[in-house]
């Protein structure tokens, strides 16, 4: 159960889609699920499908993101072989802070070249699933690809923005790439998790420094297309992107359904994070809960329904909680009435106030507020 | 390495009073509260007194309590001076001994507790619920220039004679022990918690062991051997919630505790953490058809029935239909559709099929404590069946 491949995550990209959520801590550091954060998933599924040494590359606001990976050992990579390698920007040239994926690349060369391992297997963490590397992998190895990307089909509801579409051939390779598509009909859709041989990805990323090339997309899948073999590995299991507040609290909301918890949490080996030690969750003498996730440590006297709270969030006598994702110690007081929340860390509901969103428009509420 | 105090946790003894419970783990290893074992309470209490270098004394099937302890590391015992050590009784060229209680369990390990030069020995047990800073103690210790400090805590009178009773001066000297007194002339209850001065203890664990006629145990022997010496013995008196998880009842009620504010230990001094090894689950889930109230539940539960004054641990997953009051339910249990539970403990992994019912009938109302039902770890209850108040079943084999 071990692939001989390095992770690379890339913990910053996308930021910028999810300004309202994303303006104090990086993608990766995103709290989902009750108790996790986004980069967990991207962390589990390459520990859970044995890759030891892992690259994370961080651009700004990194501080939530440092202090939730820590030593890395929380995910079994805290080890004097290998391990977790954290990489903010460096400035030795006068650039500092890398504008792309290309640079980020070109500036950990020297993790990537040191390693022992002949793969590299690289992530954004903007995606939500439990995917064994495995697969893809021997995928990869068998069809003698240069570069696989993982792509998923969907058939939209409504139009998706700025997405990578894929033609794909009979015989599994990409035959050609659309960039910053809005989709309304069925499509592959890329995820920006690839594996490529450790050594191609270091000659392409110098021949593209050489060539002041910005977007690896863009101007090596794209332009490459038909000088390199690009493999493209289907995944067909439970997949979530999250763009914008709409799609994350959707992607939150769909965890209430057993099928999909299953998947996500169970499927391929769990999904770890940091050990907070906070007590079980404690239910009132009035306590109401029904279809709700509810984390460790919190407390509730009121009703909660359809509902996700994550860790140490307290919900009053009298207040209401429907439709929403409450993060970590938020507090409401008594007879507080909410739906379509999604509340950020450490909100405060006085008591009495009452506010709703809507299905299709949560309204958020940032970081540390007082309502 | 030099350290000023490290702490030797007893946690050999069989606990038969604990049943099925104790069958096959040793009693700190026994869960507690939801998410903990017993031995939490204690291991957090030394980290957070700033104790770092802790020998836990093992003998009675080790096995879970040492896969448990690990490294240490959950409660930031991995150390590099110091830390957790695991000490079971070993081989010795001349002499092989299991531990014959508790003082010749120290006495056996005292080239263990030498590599640390230590001035002062904190004693502990493993099976107290309680929140305690050590070093509070230790101020107290040596303050009063005590040779020897004994933790007591306020007992009711009716109480008191199932305790170890300290009677001691308006100074706190302690001038009688009486273990389980008839009649007791004092509340103050020994907890089990001892600080010693090193050097003293040494010389009296070497002289109660060439005694053929000693017991070896602190309580019964060492205590009674250092006062009629005239040491000074001084009684620490702790304020607060602290109780012995010796017997199912107890077990029952301090889980139950837990569920009413005011007794609640976790919600009392909350920066005083209480540390343990933590499943990798995700939040617990509550359908549509579950009710519940006056419980607490842990992570990875799937709930669809009714729970009420109960204490659930991670990975539990209950049915519909099914009903839970007053109860304890282990870690990865599995409750099926419209099985009752009333007054029950029911053991890691034990399977509860549907329509079963365990324990008091529930139309009874309140149970005595004495009258708990416990399922073991990993018995299978057929669907249809009815397990009897004051029950206890256990795993063929």
């Amino acid at each position: 159960m071990s692939i001989n491949a390095i992770g690379i995550i890339f913990s910053n990209m996308h930021d910028e889609e999810m300004h309202e959520i994303t303006n104090s801590r990086t993608m990766g550091a995103l709290p989902y699920g009750g108790r996790y954060r986004l980069i967990d998933f991207t962390l589990s599924n390459m520990h859970n499908s044995g890759i030891t040494s892992v690259g994370v590359i961080a651009k700004s606001n990194y501080q939530s993101l440092l202090e939730h990976l820590g030593s890395g050992k929380e995910w079994d990579l805290s080890r004097k072989r290998d391990g977790l390698f954290i990489f903010p920007p460096f400035s030795r040239l006068a650039a500092g802070i890398y504008k792309n994926k290309i640079e980020a690349l070109n500036g950990i060369m020297t993790y990537i070249k040191k390693s022992k391992n002949d793969y590299a297997v690289i992530s954004d963490c903007d995606v939500i699933c439990n995917l064994n590397w495995e697969q893809p992998f021997h995928y990869h190895i068998t069809k003698n690809a240069d570069i696989t990307v993982i792509y998923y089909r969907i058939n939209p509801e409504r139009e998706i923005k700025n997405e990578t579409v894929y033609s794909i051939s009979t015989d599994g390779f990409v035959t050609d790439i659309l960039i910053n598509q809005n989709i309304n009909k069925p499509s592959c859709i890329g995820t920006n998790m690839w594996i490529i041989k450790k050594s191609f990805l270091v000659s392409i990323i110098e021949d593209a420094v050489a060539h002041n090339l910005e977007n690896v997309e863009r101007d090596i899948f794209q332009k490459k297309i038909n000088q390199y073999k690009i493999a493209a590995w289907e995944f067909d299991g439970y997949i979530r992107k999250t763009n914008s507040i709409c799609d994350f609290f959707q992607a939150n909301m769909d965890i209430l359904n057993p099928v999909i918890r299953n998947e996500l949490f169970y499927k391929n080996g769990p999904i770890y994070t940091k050990v907070l030690d906070v007590v079980p969750a404690r239910y009132g003498d009035f306590a109401q809960v029904s279809n709700s996730l509810i984390a460790d440590g919190c407390v509730i006297e009121g009703t909660v329904e359809n509902s996700i709270l994550f860790r140490g969030v307290k919900i009053g006598r009298g207040s209401k909680v429907s439709n929403s994702v409450i993060m970590k110690d938020s507090k409401t007081g008594e007879n507080v009435t909410l739906n379509y929340i999604l509340a950020d860390k450490n909100v405060v509901f006085h008591d009495n106030r009452m506010l709703a969103g809507y299905k299709s428009r949560p309204i958020y509420i940032s970081k540390g507020s007082t309502i | 390495m030099q350290k000023e105090c490290i702490a030797m946790l007893l946690a050999g003894g069989e606990g038969s009073r604990l049943g099925v419970l104790t069958k096959e783990r040793a009693k700190p290893a026994v869960p507690f509260g939801g998410k903990y074992r017993i031995i939490d309470f204690t291991l957090s209490n030394c980290v957070n007194s700033r104790i770092d270098t802790v020998g836990v004394l093992t003998q009675y099937q080790p096995l879970e309590l040492n896969d448990y302890i690990g490294n240490g590391q959950p409660w930031d015992l991995d150390r590099i001076e110091g830390g957790i050590h695991i000490l079971p009784p070993y081989q010795k060229r001349q002499s092989s001994d299991w531990y014959r209680g508790t003082a010749n369990a120290i006495k056996q390990n005292i080239t263990f507790i030498e590599r640390y030069s230590p001035i002062y020995i904190l004693v502990l047990s493993g099976d107290h619920i309680y929140k305690m800073d050590y070093s509070k103690m230790l101020t107290f210790h040596k303050k009063k220039k005590a040779d020897c400090t004994i933790a007591v805590v306020d007992v009711e009178r009716k109480e008191a004679s199932r305790f170890g009773i300290m009677n001691s001066d308006e100074n706190d000297r302690i001038y009688e022990f009486e273990e389980k007194p008839k009649n007791p002339k004092s509340t103050k209850a020994s907890m089990g918690i001892y600080i010693f001065n090193w050097d003293k203890m040494k010389l009296y664990l070497e002289h109660d062991d060439k005694d053929d006629n000693s017991a070896k145990d602190f309580g019964k022997n060492v205590i009674p051997a250092m006062l009629s010496a005239g040491e000074k013995l001084y009684a620490y008196p702790f304020k607060g919630y602290w109780k012995d998880v010796g017997t199912i009842e107890s077990l029952w009620q301090s889980n139950m505790d837990l569920l009413i504010s005011k007794n609640n230990i976790f919600s009392s001094d909350t920066d005083w953490k209480i540390y343990a090894r933590s499943p990798m689950m995700p939040p617990h889930y509550i359908s549509t058809t579950a009710k519940i109230t006056d419980s607490l539940i842990s992570g990875g539960c799937t709930v669809e029935g009714d729970i009420h004054f109960s204490v659930i641990f991670y990975g539990v997953t209950v049915e519909k239909n099914a009903r839970i009051t007053n109860s304890i339910i282990m870690p990865g249990a599995h409750i099926r559709e419209g099985a009752v539970l009333h007054y029950a403990i029911i053991d890691e992994g034990a399977d509860i099929g549907a329509n079963a019912s365990i324990g008091a009938p529930y139309i009874h109302g309140e149970v005595s404590a004495e009258n708990i039902t416990v399922i073991g770890k990993n018995v299978r209850i057929d669907e249809d069946s009815v397990i009897e108040e004051n029950n206890i079943i256990e795993a063929e084999n």
